[in-house]
């Protein structure tokens, strides 16, 4: 009987490793495409999160509840890979557009601000007279 | 109040160089991206770290990992034993077996605190207990050595029964 079990498990253990190496590619591929997402500065927070539990789950050697995170993380991911070209688009608009706005300040203080000036100048003395020495 | 051409240009230099100050603010660039490793304590502060331990005593220690690369990281943080002649540098890890290790994801300027409890099973004077500070790099397909460790010596002695 000892034999026979001890004959099961070694004979278990190369599939064991193999699905924990199969399942840390995984989980290294997902986080790739993690990593490349929070490089773009998308807001990357719940897959950490998750990656997090995924790794607990690792340690713990419950494979099957990793591969369950890991295709949720990978559903995110893809959602927020479609939309990096937008992202991208968006974000550069809004950078080089503020910092455009800031760079035409001095230009239109330079055009407008003289006439503004004078106008508030003259409408402050509209009610004076011109008296003659 | 006279709008003269001094007035003027005065208050055009002010404005020209707030306007370039707050411009080069908006445009992103490049800052110092590095990683950090520190040991605490129990209580997981700074000092008070135990000089003398015994063999089989449960010990605890705090590890503090901080990420402030631009993008997030797979870090894993190896506990080893080593000696005063015996140290990681920061180019060469430590070539002892990992007796624990640590493995977290973290979002850029993300740090996280955890304690990790382990007991020695020898005797020794000076033991250095090393944690090193692991990355894995997704272009080579494995973990790396960021070159950061840290290590708290212990005298390890044996409960004499009096």
């Amino acid at each position: 009987m000892f034999a026979i079990l001890f004959a099961l498990a070694f004979s278990l253990h190369p599939v064991l490793a193999e699905s924990k190496d199969k399942v840390w590619n995984e989980l290294v591929d997902v986080f790739s495409d993690v990593e490349k997402l929070g490089s773009e500065g998308i807001n990357v927070t719940k897959q950490i999160i998750m990656l997090n539990a995924a790794l607990k789950e690792f340690e713990k050697g419950n494979y099957g509840a990793v591969e369950t995170i890991l295709a949720e993380i990978r559903e995110l991911n893809s959602n927020q890979i479609a939309q990096l070209g937008n992202y991208r688009i968006t974000r550069f608009i809004e950078t080089y557009g503020l910092a455009a706005f800031y760079l035409s300040i001095p230009i239109v203080f330079y055009l407008l601000f003289p006439r503004l000036y004078f106008r508030v100048w003259f409408r402050a003395r509209r009610k004076w007279l011109v008296e003659k020495k | 109040m006279r709008l003269d051409d001094e007035v003027l240009a005065v208050i055009m230099a002010l404005i020209v160089v707030s306007s370039v100050f707050a411009a080069a603010m908006t445009i992103p660039r490049g800052h110092e991206e590095f990683l950090a490793i520190g040991l605490l304590n129990e209580n997981c502060k700074i000092g008070d770290y135990p000089k003398t331990v015994f063999v089989e005593e449960n010990i605890t220690l705090c590890i503090f990992v901080s990420n402030n690369l631009a993008k997030p990281a797979l870090l894993q943080v190896r506990f080893k034993l080593g000696s005063r002649n015996n140290l990681p540098t920061n180019t060469t890890y430590l070539n002892s077996p990992t007796i624990l290790s640590l493995t977290r994801v973290l979002n850029s300027g993300e740090n996280f605190t955890e304690k990790v409890s382990f007991k020695l099973n020898s005797t020794g004077e000076n033991v250095a207990l090393v944690f090193e500070l692991w990355k894995y790099d997704t272009e080579l397909g494995k973990w790396v050595y960021t070159g950061r460790w840290v290590h708290l010596y212990v005298n390890v002695t044996r409960v004499f029964p009096g």
